[in-house]
């Protein structure tokens, strides 16, 4: 969270997060190229430049597939939530093992010939009407495109120049280039190679991914059936949140209005406030994050957020919108008509309310 | 507020929650380990190219008669070794064709200057000229044209197989065919290489047949839409020395 916008922002965890990547792409394209061939059975080797592309290729394509696992994993068992914080990075770096993958194959199946290489790469292959013999490196630079955007937006400054909604569309994109990867794979190397072993892995790393989030959808929306039969309140338009004590001290309650919105219900010392369950990051739960320093914490990035007003603390200028809340006969209750971004509401007082 | 006794991570915070003490480094070693038994699964097991390469330190000399079609191929009269003659295909370096020079010197008794490439019993030159000598030039003839082996037609034949490029499949690249290496053979094709049927299953003793059409002039460019896949074509099958060529009926052709 920074006013001024840094290239690159590191710290101690970050660094860490960094140097694991970097260990497990070095070792991997280490081990494919210069380790596992002398197991391999063949006559003469595979030409160097092959092996690059496949090495570079395929790991790109794991670490794809291990970033769209870590948002479900983070759902399903909080523990992973850690690994959500650097994601960008995890990002950034695959970018750059799939360029590399696509220089080499454009450096040696779209070389040597009369024709110059983007040329060739765009009308060597137009059998678009096949599926087999159909252009699959085409799906290979679309996803490589996307994941270029990506890469270049993730910075927070994109994040605040192009607001959170849109950046978090451009950026859901990944699951479009991640579909396009897995016809590329499939269309290709697949196509040609007898071996199952790279089928098995990059099926059952697709399908990894979809089960994963397949499960965390299903407890996302236990999560807003339960919440819902909250909404079933009295008389009134308020939606009933539940006893104060229920929420745990310097935690939150999440509930969701009738139209769906999901709102952070905090106890904040001895006191109650209620603020959109959106971060203004990178829209993370808000309300599973926890209260440190008097500030809701974001449990993806560690945003902040003034219970009271929904604004960050000085220097930061994020808000999110804020909630009017009231304690009635021992039960909390939340107002679903939000409050402009960063408007102040005064908290219920537990000490004194509660008690009588 | 007891910050590190809880389970909440906060990035910026250098301080880990103990639940995740050793969590997160399990977690990491996993995944390290994971990447690394994924590389050695993946490459180890690549299938095997084939014993085909070009032979880079091997310079030929080889005199024969050269011709342009279907492409560019030399033939050499027989010999003990080679009771059937021996026949070289011919192409340049990278992805180029010699169809320029087999042109002019159509028919004729050449010395060509080249670089060898071989899988198996297949051979081809890659031309190229050194020591100011060209890459081909017509000399005096060792023997006459009627020492080459007969033409000889082999019938009608319906054969199934992947149309390759006959330079990437001999081992100018390995692996030098398949369809990740498509749009590689269709470069090679459109650049002069030779159109070949590598068979699924073998014709007369050999799976490499250089293909031609029906004219015995090279192949449309609608073979673009056929290579690196299973087809099935119907044609007359000839053979020239040891090198069999199939001359194809272009519209038989059906993907399998
Ligand atoms: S989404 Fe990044 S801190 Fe909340």
């Amino acid at each position: 969270m920074s006013v001024q916008y840094k290239p690159v922002i590191w710290d101690r965890n970050k660094m860490l997060y960094d140097v694991v990547l970097i260990i497990a792409v070095g070792l991997y394209i280490y081990l494919y190229l210069r380790v596992a061939p002398m197991w391999a059975n063949w006559a003469r080797p595979v030409d160097p430049q092959i092996q690059r592309m496949r090495a570079f290729g395929s790991c790109a394509f794991l670490m794809l597939t291990f970033i769209l696992c870590i948002g479900p994993l983070a759902r399903l068992d909080k523990r992973f939530l850690p690994l959500l914080y650097n994601r960008r990075h995890f990002g950034v770096l695959t970018c750059v093992v799939a360029a590399s993958h696509a220089v080499y194959v454009l450096d040696w199946y779209y070389n040597f010939s009369p024709t110059p290489k983007y040329e060739a790469l765009l009308n060597s292959n137009t059998s678009f009407g096949l599926i087999l013999g159909f252009p699959f490196e085409a799906l290979g630079i679309f996803a490589f495109a996307i994941l270029v955007v990506l890469a270049v937006t993730s910075h927070d400054f994109w994040l605040s120049f192009l607001t959170p909604p849109v950046w978090k569309a451009i950026h859901m994109s990944v699951y479009v280039a991640y579909a396009a990867v897995v016809a590329h794979i499939a269309l290709g190397y697949l196509q040609s190679a007898k071996n199952p072993t790279f089928a098995v892995i990059a099926v059952g790393g697709a399908l990894t991914v979809v089960i994963l989030h397949l499960m965390a959808g299903r407890r996302e929306g236990a999560l807003d059936a339960t919440a819902s039969d909250v909404t079933a309140s009295d008389a009134t338009d308020w939606v009933r949140v539940g006893e104060p004590f229920e929420i745990l001290p310097d935690r939150a309650k999440i509930v969701v209005t009738p139209d769906g919105e999901r709102v952070a219900v905090v106890r904040h010392g001895d006191k109650i406030s209620a603020l959109s369950n959106v971060c203004a990051h990178q829209n993370g739960p808000l309300g599973e994050g926890r209260v440190i320093d008097g500030c809701l914490t974001c449990p993806w990035h560690g945003h902040q957020f003034r219970p009271e007003d929904g604004c960050a603390p000085a220097p930061f200028t994020d808000k999110v919108p804020t909630y009017r809340v009231k304690l009635e006969n021992g039960v909390i209750y939340v107002d679903p008509t939000p409050n402009p971004k960063g408007t102040y509401v005064e908290p219920v007082q537990l000490s004194t309310e509660a008690a009588s | 507020m007891s910050r590190q006794d809880d389970d909440f991570f906060v990035g910026y915070l250098s301080r880990w929650p103990a639940t995740l003490k050793t969590f997160l480094p399990l977690v990491a070693l996993l995944f390290i380990a994971g990447f690394a038994v994924g590389a050695i699964a993946v490459s180890a097991t690549q299938d095997d190219p084939g014993n085909g390469a070009i032979q880079w330190g091997q310079r030929l000399t080889e005199r024969g008669y050269i011709y342009a079609e279907p492409y560019p191929h030399l033939r050499q009269a027989p010999t003990a070794e080679h009771p059937q003659g021996r026949t070289f295909t011919m192409v340049r370096a990278g992805k180029r064709g010699v169809q320029d020079l087999a042109t002019r010197f159509d028919g004729q008794f050449v010395e060509v200057l080249g670089v060898w490439t071989r899988r198996g019993e297949l051979e081809m030159i890659q031309a190229g000229g050194r020591q100011g000598k060209p890459a081909v030039a017509a000399v005096e003839p060792d023997y006459a044209v009627d020492a080459l082996t007969v033409t000889e037609d082999l019938g009608r034949w319906r054969i199934a197989g992947e149309i390759c490029d006959g330079k990437c499949y001999l081992g100018a690249m390995r692996p030098g065919r398949g369809l990740a290496h498509k749009a590689c053979a269709n470069l090679c094709i459109i650049g002069g290489a030779p159109a070949v049927l590598v068979t699924a299953e073998p014709v007369e003793g050999t799976e490499f047949l250089l293909l031609a059409d029906e004219t015995g002039a090279p192949l449309p460019e609608g073979v673009y839409d056929l290579t690196a896949i299973l087809i099935e074509a119907e044609g007359q099958l000839e053979r020239r020395g040891d090198l069999l060529v199939f001359k194809i009926d272009f519209d038989s052709v059906r993907r399998l």
